[in-house]
């Protein structure tokens, strides 16, 4: 019986050693087989990826020495699932990344610096200023080569202007009241403005207001020369007031809006129920499919009496600090923004090339895209908002809503809303330092 | 004739002996649940002791810095943080809300499932469909649904003239609260269903006939056979419905994202914006620690009044 039981043991132990050897051949099997590079592509927004696939497929097949992996990372969860692959060593070669993860990513040092690839290369050049500019956010060194931006624009929908009589888009805050209130018909359910209050870039509405009511600061920031932030001003909060206003006295924005989100008013958008929205460059395709292409007109966010300042984003391509094949990572790059490539991708999901070049192609002709390059060329009118803070995903994400719903809803006055958002900011940067 | 023996004098084994006579009697059989058990310590043991450990440091991996020891500083931090006190009454809010129509419902469904009628396979799944369905997708039909501009509810409420304009759901926290709770437990009643259903069907049909015998009314039934036979499937149930809600943020995350001005940001969306969005994974551990201290007092307490209750 003894001698059965340790002969099953051995048996067993045997198996168990086989088991865990098992690895180490395989490994040793795949040293052995050369082949092209590989590196891993992390894709994680919820648009474009069809394109990006397309491009990496390309790209191997034409680069015999290098195979590019596509992981594709849903956005919702992109921030954790990032900085889990990040600490535990398994995030992605090189990756998508938007200029609202920058602060997380790049001051963790996760993150490649990438001006010595650039300077090099001579692609900055080729690089829209706007776009370099967000990519040096962090310390003033690159850690994202751009391939799109994005200005905040307004959008509007030319068949329900022309049933109001409205001929053109408004200039300025108060042709935009004026015409909000002729579009809007409450018997209809119809409205002329959307006032963002959810979650959402609801943060670049509502600021826009303050700013283009009050000025920017130094070097077109949110902070004075004594490094305090500006929103708290008389000026500043008459112009959220302004905005208010819309919501809440003139009532030309739906009653839900004040907690809706982005997602929410594209809906209504496209439900031929809003005249006019804000919103990013990315709209123009899913704005275009919903009420369409003849219908979308765009225009540049109404002006104030202290001038017309508009908010901008963008995303690019970053390599991981700790990726071994990082020349690799950069060629694939490098493709990626080639101006064929880049105008093709872009065309594909709506927003404006990072590339220069790429500005001449045919589709970027289409009346609606005037008013957004337009934007982008008018750099001094880009507000440089303080996403290099760590915590400001926080401060955008959950922090602004919180407030601006409070306000809208009328649990606290514009100024107390002022002072929250402005104490906030300037408790980023002291905290930052 | 009966012998007796005398019991020969015990030699008392040395260790090393009594460990080899072990490791022959048992050794397989350990050698066996070893991988599952260094599965377990690797899956549940070590993220628990390790987010035990990081509750007690100031980390926060965004900034670059190196993590510092704090002690019970994050503790007392929380124990200030006027946002962890209110998002833990909202977190009360939404599991109380949610666990007894949940409950409620799903008793009321078994009990339907539970007799002999025609089709009953039919509507068995229809009405258990819900609980196949992500938190998310659930989520995005209740707030289109809902939806303050655009939505269905809006629509056939003013169509019946119950209503003359479009209700903004999400703008007030009592519409906003019982817009979530209503897409919650029509996604979570199932699940009790599941359960009463199959406690219901171990009870022997001879209790009832005898009930039946004995002149007790369908009331009576349900007291004295019925719920002391089920009693222990519904604690059970609940308890795991309480514990479950309490963590969930896909549903709540996806159509309020906390608000209206925060009114739904429970415990586990506050935990995500300090950690993912704010970088204090410091003291967003701490805040985990806190939440799962709560849910093991809970459980506890839950548990000691069960033992309490009715027994079958």
């Amino acid at each position: 019986m003894a001698k059965k039981h340790r002969a099953q043991r051995r048996v067993v132990l045997r198996g168990l050693a086989a088991a865990a050897a098992l690895p180490l051949a395989q490994a040793n099997l795949v040293r052995a087989q050369a082949g092209p590079q590989k590196i891993t592509f992390g894709w994680p927004f919820a648009n474009g990826t069809q394109g990006m696939e397309e491009l990496a497929k390309r790209f191997s097949n034409e680069r015999k020495t290098i195979e590019v992996e596509v992981q594709v990372i849903p956005q919702a969860q992109v921030i954790p699932r990032l900085t889990t692959a990040f600490t535990g060593g398994q995030a992605p070669d090189c990756m998508g990344m938007s200029d609202a993860w920058l602060a997380q990513f790049a001051n963790a040092g996760w993150l490649e610096n990438l001006e010595g690839r650039i300077k090099a290369s001579g692609i900055e050049s080729e690089i829209v200023p706007a776009s370099m500019a967000m990519a040096r956010m962090i310390k003033n060194q690159a850690h994202y080569i751009g391939f799109q931006v994005e200005p905040y624009a307004l959008y509007y929908n030319k068949r329900v202007f022309a049933e109001a009589g409205v001929a053109a888009p408004p200039g300025d805050v108060d042709e935009l009241r004026n015409v909000a209130l002729k579009l809007t018909d409450r018997a209809k359910n119809r409205y002329g403005f959307y006032v963002l209050g959810g979650s959402g870039w609801q943060f670049q509405q509502w600021c826009g207001w303050m700013v283009n009511h009050g000025g920017v600061g130094v070097d077109n920031t949110l902070y004075d020369s004594q490094g305090k932030c500006i929103l708290d001003g008389p000026r500043h909060v008459q112009g959220l007031e302004k905005w208010l206003a819309l919501y809440e006295k003139d009532k030309v924005s739906p009653p839900a809006s004040a907690t809706a989100t982005f997602q929410d008013q594209t809906n209504a958008f496209n439900a031929n129920q809003l005249g006019m929205v804000m919103g990013w460059g990315a709209y123009l395709t899913t704005l275009a499919q919903g009420i369409g292409e003849a219908n979308l007109g765009t225009a540049m966010p109404p002006a104030g009496p202290a001038g017309q300042y508009f908010f901008y984003g963008g995303n690019g391509f970053a390599i991981n600090a700790a990726a071994k094949n990082k020349d690799a990572c950069w060629e694939f790059i490098r493709y990626l923004l080639k101006p064929e490539n880049n105008s093709r991708w872009n065309e594909q999901y709506g927003a404006i090339p990072a590339v220069q070049a790429a500005w001449t192609s045919d589709w970027l002709k289409a009346p609606k895209y005037a008013a957004p390059m337009e934007m982008l060329k008018r750099t001094s009118s880009l507000v440089s908002n303080p996403r290099y803070l760590p915590g400001y995903a926080s401060f955008q994400n959950q922090f602004c809503p919180e407030q601006i719903q409070k306000t809208l809803l009328g649990k606290q006055t514009a100024q107390e809303h002022g002072k929250a958002v402005a104490d906030a900011l300037n408790d980023l940067r002291a905290k930052a330092r | 004739m009966v012998t007796t023996q005398a019991a020969a004098p015990r030699v008392r084994a040395s260790p090393r002996q009594r460990f080899a006579r072990l490791w022959k009697r048992e050794g397989l059989a350990w050698t066996l649940v070893a991988p599952v058990a260094a599965l377990v310590a690797i899956g549940v043991l070590f993220p628990l002791g390790y987010v035990l450990v990081l509750g007690s440091y100031d980390y926060s991996p965004y900034q670059n810095r190196p993590a510092q020891f704090v002690g019970l500083r994050n503790y007392g931090a929380l124990i200030a943080d006027r946002a962890f006190w209110s998002a833990l009454g909202a977190s009360v809010i939404w599991v109380v809300g949610s666990v007894v129509p949940q409950f409620l419902l799903g008793l009321g469904m078994a009990l339907v499932l539970n007799r002999t009628f025609r089709g009953r396979a039919i509507v068995r799944t229809i009405i258990l469909a819900p609980w196949a369905v992500s938190g998310v997708v659930t989520g995005f039909i209740w707030m289109w649904l809902f939806d303050g501009t655009i939505g269905v509810i809006n629509g056939l409420l003013m169509q019946a003239g119950v209503i003359d304009a479009p209700v903004p759901w999400g703008i007030y926290e009592g519409t906003t609260w019982l817009m979530v709770l209503v897409a919650n437990a029509w996604r979570g009643a199932p699940f009790f269903a599941i359960v009463v259903l199959a406690a219901l069907q171990s009870i022997d049909p001879a209790l009832y006939e005898a009930a039946s015998i004995d002149g007790a009314s369908a009331r009576q039934k349900f007291r004295f056979v019925t719920w002391p036979l089920i009693f222990n499937a519904v604690v059970i149930a609940t308890l795991l419905r309480a514990l479950w809600t309490f963590n969930f943020i896909d549903l709540l995350w996806t159509m309020t994202r906390g608000g209206p001005a925060g009114a739904t940001t429970t415990l586990p969306i506050y935990i995500f914006d300090v950690v993912y969005q704010k970088g204090q994974f410091g003291y967003g551990a701490a805040l985990a620690v806190a939440l799962c201290m709560l849910l093991i007092v809970f459980s506890a307490a839950y548990w000691q009044m069960h033992r309490s209750g009715p027994s079958p």
